[in-house]
Order: C-alpha cells, then sequence, then structure tokens
C-alpha cells in the first residue's frame, strides 16, 4: 500500500494506490453515485453512474475501475456527468419493474401503509398494525366502518378471487384497541384554531397535536364528526364508535367547542388574531336541489338535510311512499334510513343504469335485501302536487347514449315516454354544494367553496388553511377530508417552522403495465366477507348492522394480501437516487420484462423485475461464495441472473451463503423471515458480534419491532450461514411446523460453513441444532 | 500454363466446386492440373479461374459455371486462350491502384500448402526477426507507424512494448479473428488463403514480447479458416517452424486455435479473453489491459488479423517503406471489404490516404445501374454513414473520425438513392442491441430505447421529440457504456441524423419515407393508363392484393398488400408506383 495525494473537486485528499479511485473517494467522504460496485467483489462497471472527470483525459472515466495516481485531479460532478447520470437512471427506471409501494398505498389519499398493517394483522399482530395505522389515519374505526376504500379497487388480488378486505381488516385492529392513544409531542407554544369538527378538522386537529401544537376545535354544531355523525346512519357508523375515536383525539389534547359558528360567533379574522394557523373545514351542507319542477313542494327533502335530522335525533316522518333520486352513497343511506324509520315502500331512482352508479356495491346489495325497489333509466321531469303537498314524481324514461368525459355512458331522454310514480316524500340526493357565504376574507372559487393550493392547502391568507368538503372541487368522500386534513397539518407545521413544504417523495408503481399473467400459479383463498344481521331484522332498527372480523378471520384475510409493495422500500439504493436525479422525468419507457416471483428459498425471495443488472449476486455467487450458482444468462436487454439450469433457487445448489442478498441494491433478492407476512416497514439496526463461533463476526442487526429480519455481515466473504440466517430462525423457530420444513431450515443454515471456526456435526438435527443455539 | 482458382469460402459459395469438376473432367489425361488458391478479392466475379501463361501474364476468367469451365478447358487444350468470361478492360481496373501486402499472397499461393508460402518469401521475416531480437522488431514496428487493424487503430508498437515490459514466466500472443462486422470479410480472405503470413507475425509478436504462445479466438463460422490453420500449423510443425529451439534458435513458440460461438461483442479484447477462459463474453473495466493481465491472467498481446498480416512485409522491407505509404498519422496500406449498391463488390487493399470516391469510383467503378451514391456507411454497426457530399475524405484514421464514422475494420457499404437512411440506421441498431452483452446500462437498454423510437418512426408513429431524444440518449451511450461496442454502437444513428435529418423529419411529419422503404409509410398503386391488364402481377402476389379483369387495369387492396415488391419486378410496363407520404393520400 502506498499512499499518494489526490485532488478531489479542487481539494486535496489522500489516497491509497491499492484501491480504486470511487474506493478513495467513497472513504474520503464524499458521495459519488454507484450501484454495482462493491469493496468485496471485482469492479464491474455496469451501471456507469461513477463517470468522473480526471484531468487530462479526453473522456469521463468509472471511478470504480480507475486506480489513482500522485497528483492526479478528479471532478466527479459537471453538468455533463450529472446529465449522464440522469439518463442512465433514466434507462434503469425504464426496465425496473416493481412497485416501491403497493397499488393500495397509491390508492388511499392519505396515503396508509396498508401492506405494512395488513401483514402486521397476518402475523397477529394488531396492536402494531393500528399504531401504523394511527400514523396516517385518526379515525380509522369510524373510517373502517364507512370508507369506499378506493385501496380495494387497486388491489392486485382483484385480478385472483376478489380484493383484500383491506377496509375490514382496518376496522379489526382499530376496533382491537379502541384506547389506544398515541404520543405527542412536548406542547411547543404554538396555537392552531381549526374551524369544524368533521373528519378534516379532526384529522388535522390530531396531526397537530401529534406534533406538539395546542389545538381548539370550533365545532357549529352540538357534536363533533361533521358528516360522519350527520351524512352517515347510525347503522353504519354507531355514534360511540365515532365518539370515542373523538375522545381519543381529546387525550391527546384537543380542545373541542361545539355551538360555536363561523360568521356568527367569530370570524377568521377574529381567529388570526388569537391563533397562530387557522384551519378551515366546515364542509359542504346543503343538499343540491332536484332542478324540475315542482321541486320546492312540501315534501320534497335534500338527502343530506334528512339524514342531518335523524342523526340528531329528531322525529322524522318521511310517510309510505318514498322516493329516493340519485346514484350515490348517500341516496343509499337516505333509502335505508327512510326504510327504517318505517316507509313501505321505498324506491331509488337513477338515471343510469346499476353498472354505473357510483354507490358501494355492498351497499347496493344490502338496501335490495332490506326491500328498497330499484329504478333505472329514469330522470325526474315534474314533482306532481297536491295543494302544494307532494302527491307523485313524474319521471322521464331514458337510454344510455356515447360515454362522456369521466368514461360513463350518459342518460338520454326517451322522447314522449314518461311515468308517474305515487310518493309521499321525495328525497333529493343528488349531491352537495358548500354553504361559504358565512366564511369572510378568503378567496373563493367559482362553485363558491374555499380555493387552496392543491398541495399545501393554504388559502389566500397567509396562516389559513382549509381542507374538506368545502375546498376546490368541493365534496369528496371521507378519508379524502382525512388526507387533506393530514397534508394541511404538515403544511401549517413547515409555516409555522418557516420552511418550505416538502415535495410529495415520487415512489415507482407499476400499476399501469401491471401484467395479471404474473400472478398466474398463486393459491386461490376466498375472500373472506363481513357477517351482516340479517336482514328483515336490521331493516327495523339502527343498531349496526356489520360485524368486526373475529381475530382468526382477520388473519385468514390478511393473508391473502400478495405484498404487492417492494419489501427493500426502506434500504433501496435506486429509490433515493430516482428521487434526486428526477429519473421518472424523462419518459423513455419501451418493453419491459415480465418474472414471476421465485420464493422457492426460505430465506430468500428473488423477483427478477426489480433487477438491474448490477452483477452484484453473480460475482458474490462466484467469488465470495465459490457456488458459482447464479449467472447471467441471455443477451442484451434480455440479460438476467439465474441458477444454473433455470431452477427455483430453493432447489438449486445455492449453498444459502446469504452473499447474493446482501450486496443487492434493489428488492431484486431480499430477505425473508418465516413469519406469514414480512411487510417493509421502517426498521432499527444494531451493532452485533455473533457467538456462533469464536470467530465473532460483526454484524449489523436489523429488527422491526423487535423481531429480527436480517443480519447484514461487515464482511460478506468473512460469514456462514449460520451467522446471516441462524439468528432470524432461531427467532421464529415456532413457525417451523413440519419435519420436512425443519429439515430444509437446518440444511439452509448450515450450508456454508466454510468460514466457521469450530465443530458442527452436519447430520445433527434441527431441534438438537436449535437447542445448541439458544 | 497455371490455372488458380479461387477456393476460399466465397468461391466456394458462388459455385468453384462445380467450376472445379468440370476442368478436372476436362483437363484429365493432360499436363493441365488445376491450383486451389485462396480468394483474390474479385467477389463480384466469382467462382475466379486466374490463367499464368508460361511467359508469366496473368488472365482472368470470371464468372464460369460447370459449362463454361468445360469449355474454356476445350479451348485450352486446343491451345487457344478463350475470350469468353474473360474479365474486361474496365473490370480490371479494380486491381489498378491497389497495393496489397495483406493480400499479397491471396488468390497466389496455395493455402494449404506450407512451401507455396515459403516458395512466394514466407517465414524468411521470422528467420530475420529471430536475428533481430525483441528491442529491434519492436523499433521496426515503430518506425513502420503500424496501428490495429481491427479498428481502433492503436499504434502496434506500443501495445507490444507495453506486454514486452510487462513481467512473467508466461505471456501470449492471441490473434483477434472474430470477424464480427456483418459488413467485413478480409479477415476470412486472409485466414482461408494465406493462414502462413498471420501465424508468422503472431511469431514475430511472440519473438517481441517475449511470448511462446499464441491462441487464434476465431469464430466458428469460419470452418474453412479453422481447417486451413490446422493444417497450416500442423506443417509448421513438420518443417520445424514451430515447438522448440526454432530454426536453431532458442526461440520456442506453439500455438491453439479457440473457436468463438460468434457474438459481436468478443471482438472487444477483454470480452475476448473471457471468452477464451470459457466465461461469459462480456468485457470488464480495464484496468488492468491485457498487457498486464489478460488470457489466465497473464500478460498478453492482442491484435488483429489484418494487423499480424502487415508484420512479415515490415520485417522484410523494412518499417520505412511501410511508413513511406500512407498519410502522416496513418501508414501503409488497408484492406477495405466493399459491399452494397457497387458495381464491383471485394476486397481491396490500398494505401491509406485515398479518398472513399478513388475507391468507389476508381477502383470499385460506381454504383450499380448508375444510379446515384447517396452514402457509404463506414466502419458496420460501430460506424457511420458518410454522405455522397464528403465522399472527396482522405481515407485515414483521423479524417474518417471527423466524419463521425471510424475506420474500423474496413467495411464499406455503399448506398444509393434507393437506401432509407432511418431504416439502415434502425437495422444497425438492432443488431447491437442484440448483440450487447447486457452488462452496461446505457448500451443494454439505452440501444434498446434507440431501436424502439427507430421503430417507431418507420411506422409513422415518430414524434417531433423523437430526433432530440436519439440524439441525447446516443450522445449519453457514447459516454457512459463500458466498451467498444456500447460506445460506437449510436454512431450510425448520430450520423444519418447529422447528414439526413431531414430524413427523419420526413418520416416523422410527413409520414412520408423519401426512399420508399419503409413499409409501414408506402403504399402500392397501379397506375391504370400505364397497366395492359396482363394478369402477371396478380399471379405473383403471394397474398392476393391485387385482383382485375385481363385486360383492363388492375388494382392493388392496400389492405392485404405486404409490400413485397414481387409486383413491380414482375410488371413488364413499369405501371406499378410505389407512393409515400402526401402522394399516398
Amino acid at each position: 500500500m502506498s499512499i499518494v495525494k489526490i485532488f478531489i473537486n479542487g481539494k486535496e485528499y489522500s489516497a491509497d494506490t491499492t484501491k480504486t479511485l470511487l474506493d478513495n473517494i467513497l472513504d474520503n467522504g464524499i458521495y459519488l453515485p454507484h450501484l454495482c460496485h462493491n469493496k468485496e467483489l471485482e469492479s464491474y462497471g455496469g451501471c456507469g453512474l461513477c463517470l468522473v472527470e480526471v484531468e487530462g483525459i479526453r473522456k469521463p472515466l468509472r471511478a470504480c475501475s480507475t486506480t489513482v495516481s500522485d497528483g492526479m485531479k478528479v471532478t466527479t460532478s459537471t453538468p455533463e456527468l450529472e446529465k449522464s447520470r440522469k439518463i442512465s437512471l433514466s434507462l434503469i427506471m425504464s426496465d425496473h419493474g416493481g412497485d416501491c409501494k403497493a397499488p393500495c398505498f397509491m390508492a388511499c389519499p392519505t396515503h396508509q401503509d396498508v401492506q405494512g398493517y395488513v401483514g402486521l394483522i397476518a402475523n397477529g399482530k394488531e396492536r402494531e398494525a393500528l399504531e401504523l395505522i394511527k400514523k396516517d389515519n385518526p379515525l380509522p374505526a369510524s373510517i373502517g366502518r364507512v370508507c369506499p376504500h378506493p385501496c380495494e379497487e387497486k388491489c392486485r388480488r382483484k385480478h385472483l378471487e376478489g380484493a383484500v378486505s383491506i377496509c375490514a381488516l382496518k376496522r379489526f385492529a382499530a376496533d382491537s384497541y379502541m384506547d389506544y392513544v398515541p404520543e405527542c409531542a412536548e406542547l411547543n407554544g404554538k396555537k392552531i384554531a381549526v374551524v369544524g369538527g368533521g373528519p378534516a378538522g379532526l384529522s388535522c386537529a390530531y396531526f397537530l397535536a401529534l406534533k406538539g401544537y395546542k389545538v381548539k376545535i370550533f365545532e357549529a354544531q352540538s357534536h363533533c364528526g361533521g358528516m360522519l355523525r350527520y351524512g352517515i346512519p347510525a347503522y353504519r357508523l354507531p355514534k360511540n364508535t365515532l365518539d370515542e375515536e373523538i375522545d381519543v383525539i381529546k387525550k391527546m389534547g384537543v380542545e373541542i367547542i361545539c355551538n360555536t359558528a363561523l360568521g356568527k360567533d367569530f370570524t377568521v379574522e377574529s381567529l388570526q388574531k388569537e391563533f397562530d394557523a387557522v384551519f378551515l373545514a366546515t364542509g359542504a351542507w346543503r343538499s343540491t336541489k332536484l332542478g324540475c319542477d315542482g321541486d320546492s313542494s312540501d315534501g320534497v327533502v335534500g338527502g343530506i338535510d334528512m339524514l342531518y335530522r335523524v342523526a340528531n335525533g329528531e322525529k322524522v316522518d318521511l310517510g309510505k311512499k318514498v322516493a329516493v333520486v340519485g346514484g350515490g352513497n348517500t341516496a343509499i343511506d337516505a333509502v335505508r334510513t327512510a326504510v327504517r324509520l318505517g316507509a313501505e315502500n321505498v324506491t331509488l331512482i337513477y338515471r343510469r343504469t346499476e353498472a354505473e352508479m357510483p354507490a358501494e356495491i355492498e351497499e347496493i346489495r344490502d338496501a335490495k335485501a332490506e326491500g328498497v325497489e330499484f329504478k333505472f333509466l329514469v330522470s325526474p321531469l315534474e314533482v306532481v302536487s297536491e295543494n302544494g303537498k307532494v302527491k307523485g314524481l313524474k319521471l322521464q324514461k331514458m337510454a344510455l347514449g356515447e360515454p362522456d368525459a369521466s368514461g360513463r355512458r350518459s342518460p338520454v331522454a326517451i322522447e314522449g315516454s314518461t311515468e308517474i310514480i305515487d310518493c309521499d316524500t321525495i328525497i333529493s340526493a343528488i349531491g352537495q354544494r358548500v354553504k361559504a357565504e358565512d366564511i369572510d376574507s378568503v378567496e373563493l372559487t367559482k362553485k363558491s367553496t374555499i380555493a387552496v393550493d392543491e398541495r399545501t392547502y393554504q388559502t389566500s391568507l397567509k396562516g389559513v388553511f382549509a381542507a374538506g368538503d368545502v375546498i376546490n372541487k368541493g365534496p369528496d368522500i371521507a378519508i379524502k377530508a382525512i388526507a387533506g386534513g393530514k397534508y394541511a397539518a404538515r403544511s401549517i407545521d413547515c409555516y409555522l417552522k418557516g420552511v418550505e413544504v416538502p415535495p410529495e417523495l415520487p415512489v415507482y408503481s407499476v400499476n399501469k403495465s401491471f401484467d395479471a399473467k404474473v400472478l398466474e400459479g398463486t393459491p386461490e383463498i376466498k375472500r373472506c366477507e363481513v357477517t351482516l344481521t340479517d336482514a328483515l331484522e336490521r331493516k327495523t332498527n339502527f343498531h349496526e348492522v356489520a360485524f368486526t372480523f373475529t381475530k382468526e378471520d382477520a388473519i385468514k384475510e390478511a393473508s391473502r394480501c400478495l405484498e404487492c409493495g417492494c419489501s427493500a422500500v426502506y434500504s433501496c439504493e435506486l429509490l433515493p437516487l430516482m428521487r434526486d436525479y428526477d429519473a421518472l422525468s424523462l419518459t423513455l419507457n419501451g418493453k419491459s420484462r415480465q418474472y414471476p416471483k421465485d420464493k422457492s428459498h426460505p430465506f430468500i425471495v428473488r423477483d427478477n423485475n426489480k433487477c438491474i443488472l448490477c452483477g452484484q449476486c453473480v460475482r458474490a455467487c462466484c467469488e465470495i461464495s465459490g457456488t458459482e450458482n447464479l449467472g447471467l444468462f441471455g443477451r442484451g436487454f434480455g440479460t438476467i441472473p439465474m441458477s444454473a439450469f433455470d431452477l427455483p433457487l430453493g432447489e438449486s445448489k445455492c449453498v444459502s451463503c446469504g452473499a447474493c442478498v446482501n450486496v443487492c441494491p434493489t428488492g431484486a433478492l431480499v430477505s425473508i423471515t418465516p413469519t406469514v407476512k414480512n411487510p417493509p416497514l421502517p426498521f432499527e439496526d444494531e451493532d452485533y458480534i455473533c457467538t456462533f463461533c469464536d470467530k465473532n463476526c460483526r454484524f449489523t442487526k436489523r429488527s422491526i419491532n423487535g423481531t429480527i429480519v436480517k443480519m447484514i455481515p461487515e464482511k460478506i466473504s468473512e460469514v456462514c450461514s449460520l451467522g446471516v440466517f441462524g439468528l432470524p430462525a432461531i427467532n421464529n423457530m415456532n413457525a417451523y411446523k413440519t419435519d420436512e420444513e425443519k429439515q430444509k431450515i437446518k440444511e439452509c443454515i448450515l450450508g456454508s460453513m466454510k468460514n466457521y471456526q469450530g465443530e458442527i456435526d452436519k447430520n445433527i438435527t434441527f431441534d438438537e441444532l436449535s437447542n445448541k443455539l439458544c | 500454363m497455371r490455372f488458380l482458382l479461387g477456393y476460399g469460402s466465397c468461391g466456394i459459395a458462388s459455385g468453384a466446386n462445380d467450376v472445379l469438376e468440370g476442368l478436372n473432367e476436362a483437363f484429365s489425361g493432360t499436363e493441365y492440373t488445376v491450383e486451389k488458391v485462396g480468394c483474390n478479392g474479385l467477389c463480384f466475379a466469382e467462382p475466379i479461374v486466374e490463367v499464368i501463361t508460361d511467359s508469366g501474364d496473368s488472365i482472368l476468367y470470371g464468372r464460369l459455371n460447370k459449362d463454361s469451365a468445360v469449355n474454356f478447358a476445350e479451348k485450352i487444350k486446343k491451345g487457344e486462350l478463350p475470350l469468353e468470361n474473360r474479365l474486361s478492360e474496365d473490370e480490371l481496373k479494380f486491381l489498378n491502384g491497389q497495393k496489397r501486402i495483406v493480400l499479397s499472397g491471396c488468390g497466389k499461393i496455395d493455402p494449404e500448402n506450407i512451401d507455396s508460402y515459403i516458395e512466394n518469401g514466407g517465414y524468411k521475416a521470422l528467420e530475420k526477426a529471430i536475428r533481430m531480437g525483441s528491442d529491434k522488431i519492436i523499433e521496426e514496428i515503430k518506425i513502420s507507424g503500424l496501428r490495429g487493424r481491427g479498428g481502433a487503430g492503436f499504434p502496434t508498437h506500443f501495445k507490444w512494448q507495453a506486454a514486452k515490459s510487462a513481467q512473467s514466466d508466461e505471456k501470449y500472443i492471441v490473434c483477434n479473428a472474430d470477424e464480427g462486422d456483418p459488413g467485413a470479410f478480409m479477415d476470412r480472405a486472409v485466414l482461408e488463403g494465406d493462414p502462413h503470413r498471420v501465424l508468422e507475425g503472431m511469431m514475430i509478436a511472440g519473438i517481441a514480447i517475449g511470448a511462446e504462445s499464441g491462441v487464434i479466438y476465431v469464430r466458428a463460422e469460419y470452418p474453412l479458416a479453422v481447417k486451413r490453420l490446422k493444417i497450416a500449423i500442423s506443417q509448421m510443425h513438420e518443417k520445424g517452424y514451430l515447438g522448440k529451439n526454432i530454426l536453431g534458435s532458442n526461440f520456442n513458440f506453439d500455438f491453439h486455435i479457440m473457436m468463438g460461438a460468434g457474438a459481436f461483442v468478443c471482438g472487444e479484447e477483454t470480452a475476448l479473453l473471457a471468452s477464451l477462459s470459457g466465461n461469459r463474453g462480456m468485457p470488464v473495466t480495464k484496468p488492468p489491459f491485457p498487457a498486464q493481465k489478460g488470457f489466465r491472467k497473464k500478460p498478453t498481446n492482442i491484435n488483429n488479423v489484418e494487423t499480424f498480416a502487415n508484420v512479415s512485409w515490415i520485417i522484410d522491407n523494412g518499417g520505412e517503406a511501410f511508413a513511406s505509404m500512407g498519410t502522416e498519422g496513418s501508414k501503409g496500406t488497408k484492406v477495405f471489404a466493399l459491399a452494397g449498391r457497387v458495381k464491383r463488390g471485394g476486397l481491396v487493399e490500398v494505401p491509406m490516404g485515398l479518398t472513399i470516391n478513388d475507391i468507389v469510383f476508381g477502383i470499385c467503378g460506381g454504383i450499380k445501374n448508375d444510379a446515384k451514391v447517396k452514402a457509404v456507411q463506414m466502419g458496420g454497426p460501430s460506424g457511420g454513414c458518410i454522405p455522397a457530399n464528403m465522399l472527396d475524405t482522405v481515407i485515414d484514421y483521423e479524417n474518417i473520425a471527423k466524419t463521425g464514422a471510424i475506420m474500423g475494420s474496413g467495411g464499406m457499404i455503399v448506398m444509393d438513392e434507393k437506401t432509407c437512411m432511418v431504416d439502415m440506421a434502425k437495422f444497425f441498431m438492432d443488431f447491437t442491441s442484440k448483440e450487447s452483452c447486457g452488462k452496461c446500462v446505457p448500451c443494454r437498454i439505452g440501444t434498446t430505447r434507440m431501436l424502439e423510437i427507430l421503430k417507431r418512426i418507420t411506422d409513422g408513429e415518430g414524434t417531433c421529440e423523437d430526433i432530440d431524444t436519439l440524439v441525447e440518449l446516443g450522445e449519453s451511450i457514447k459516454v457512459g457504456a463500458l466498451c467498444g461496442l456500447g460506445n460506437s454502437a449510436p454512431n450510425p444513428v448520430l450520423t444519418t441524423i447529422r447528414y439526413f435529418r431531414n430524413e427523419y423529419e420526413e418520416h416523422i411529419n410527413n409520414k412520408c419515407c423519401p426512399a420508399k422503404k419503409c413499409t409501414a409509410l408506402i403504399q402500392y398503386r397501379i397506375d391504370e393508363s400505364m397497366c395492359r391488364g396482363c394478369s402477371l402481377c396478380s399471379r405473383r402476389c403471394p397474398v392476393d392484393a391485387i385482383s382485375g379483369v385481363v385486360k383492363s387495369p388492375y388494382k392493388i387492396d392496400s389492405e392485404k398488400c405486404v409490400r413485397c415488391g414481387q409486383c413491380i419486378d414482375s410488371c413488364k410496363f413499369n405501371a406499378i408506383n410505389v407512393l409515400s407520404g402526401e402522394e399516398s393520400k
């Protein structure tokens, strides 16, 4: 070894001539992007990211294969080099088939870690699951009952027997520990006013409280909950469930003042004087009128107005015959409430067909079971009244025409074809509008909603934020309001700290080009449906209709998760580079590769879709393990690492040395533990010295919630199978049930023992081995 | 009188065996015999027989078949020198202006007989080199200015000196005979026609660097070359040119032949070495260079066939003589393989410093059917195109590189106006993307994405950003790829964009292929005023796309038509037009 002086970006450093330029740059604490280099492996030059300019040499050089010489002048970053890196990363991404985060996560407006909590439930850890859920959602018990679950829409299991019951699983976790109160940061002395205690307001208050803000909610009604309380009937969301969740928020220190309304008891301006920031979430409380002749007659009521009165405990008499106009969830809530209020003849009027109804399929099914009559392809033409009192509804018959902008086929009137139905009450459930006239001084949209910035939720007034149904496009689903509250809270925090709101960190999903073929061969497991009270019994009262999953059902259902999100999302080396270089902004997409996952090995899962051909696993298998099991197959674009003869890893001559899994920079090769699921969750690392033999190799012990998930050797070439897989296996001893399984595990953890210093009998049984190690 | 039959793979493929049979039958019982020699480079006229009269004159007969060969032999037997099948004055211009060093034995000597090589001065250089010793050999090569003929043009003496300086008990000489450029065939011709010249060159290199072992990495697609190399090596052993104490000196040497599976990337020296070692043919990062750590991890000097074939001439005639030919930076001669729309295709060896025009028009007689030349693709898939108005470029490494093309191994594909430059670029990109070893990102994915864009453009689905993306990607691949294959893969695209950008724009903006080549952008239409209704085209059409009634004009169904061109070839009245862009609407 000889030490020379080199210049990196104009500064002098000492360098070791026995090491590559890249290692010298990294050893001097200078970051240089690289994905195919490993100190323990021969240099490769595959990724092309470590290009540097060396004075006197015309073309950029790969630092990973450049030797250092005295006085060498190196530049690691120039516009040309950065552009070259960006293009290389874009090319890698164009052929990187994987989901950093699962499609369920991407679909949820508040981005809950669905795969994480579903995985924890599958592993029997609903308490941890709830703690995880509560990081993103303050009202999981309520949302777990009422959410139209966009996550399930995107669930890949939908391509098989049906989506995972994500929503019901959330409810299960939440119901299991209703008293869980998340820990809040110490009070920071800042005060925030939240106007409106609906889902958006509660959410914003909750997330601000977590961060140590003192929050006061001003609620116009007698109780908080907003549309969750006044718009959703009790048979779907019991008021006490909502109360319990609001109580948790109160316990977190949030003060709630009811019966105080904006514009009456205070103004935005008055709040601004008293508080450091103001958050507006007053909702959309006005029903849209029917818009036909006679719609002001006595007996024509708004859906939301009717639901509000029922929720408020008022006596509501709808008569015997009730017609509800609309196809959304509010319309269904209205018909089912009408049934429960004693109406004998309840008809839902919808201008398209059942297939186009925006309401949930389950809701439609349940309403039908309760005796609601559905009338499709009809539109209200005129309210027929006698002495100003509703008597019937004249309907225009419709047919489906061309698809509109949203892709739904628009209804077209069939000239001259009408009918009249008798009714005592007509309920208009065709939408809600914002009542914004009470809001002073903030800028409104054309729809009279509050105009806010899509990303920061800031209104036209400094320090005044808004979210929920009252902003921009108007009413949406509850989880959207919760997301608004959550992200507005983040903006308020940034605003008060005087920092920029961080941009959404891009994650990558192959959802668009997903080919269901890769799921072929997945064993079929039927979706676990939620148990309901019998229709005849439930239609007479407002008791909750749906039951919470039993633990047994929940575990079974959670086990159906396909674990689409990448297990390596928290350790991936490509993801941060992709973000830094904005590598998705160049569209270099073209054909991509599709491979099934190889789950045949007890400790390693191989997903070649995520392979970036860095060649580290192949080199590790050859240079470190000496097994030469992995090799590159094919040429050009189709090149891919494979086991010899393309055998599944678990059936190949792999000796389970763990080298490949420890060098993979992405999620193409990941370690798994024998739990039911391996949800990717933030982990903790700690230094560890292995005591299985006298060599005492150094490791980083990686655990999630106290479970050891991976042992990362300091020097991959110096450890044995026992060191790499022994601890995670012992940690989960109970998971191995059959003799066959135990034998396989034993063979794996004793697979590569050339570095083991000591005696171990290869014929030892699994139980003897586990006793010896424990 | 001697009769030399061109009996390389090319000659055999054009029917040399029939000619041989005819001549042998006709000559049986006479004093005349036929000698089988290698290819003399006049590929356009094969099968070829060269007659050397007793007075030493050479007369060339070409395009022979069995009947004409018999006819020829009968006349010879009568004491005549037949006029039929003689190459014309004009055709013989092909040999004018050539200066043959590398090809000097091709078509002249019997490649399967070492004596034939020795009679023509073979192995004198080896004897001389043994006497000269390492330093003087390298000095002579340095004086000659010889540069690597495989493509990169790296000074040969430099490589030899590096390998000589490396300390090791064992060193190797490797001959790169993995001629992968689909348009080049000079290495094959030399190995088949004059194998000893290459072997002698390798041995001299062996003396120079201190190696006692030579490995020839030759592609398995060259079985005749392998066969003749094996014969040559065995005859060398018999004559004492191989083994221990060669020619009484203390120089020991032997050869091994290794056959490659024909991957283009194995022409890259580090990939070649990987393949030689039984590994996947993939380039590795340099350093270490092969001169430090090559075959079997020992210092290794790798040169191309043509480079080695120059060595014995330089030793025989001196470096000065070699350096007297050529330009300032590029000395000696270079062999070019002419193909494409040129009248006289084949192998041409000329001194450096001629212009491309000198070769295409002077030696090769210009374009077939006297059409207009559009461009010349130099350097194969790694090279670039040089447009017609730049064909006065002087041939040397630096000048060719300035045009965006490369000297490469010397492939020259001549194109006329009927060649679509986008389609041509697509063809080469298809080749390189398939031949990419898969190791580095820019080459593995970059060439694939470039190919996808080119396909899109030729399918009429290109967008205005596509050209810029191609340039951006191409420049990035040139810088970022690991080896020469990737570094040069974008050249055909970049040069066609540089010189023929309007063609790209026509494809994209007007959905028009000006050369009327891209099937997605053209339509065949029968000119009713010209069609006589003979029905021939309709009968020839393989997909029944042409219909009509005899004696009235026929019609082509564009939906069915696969644009194979058979109708055009069959029409006697020039009634079928190919339309593209605006005119096809």
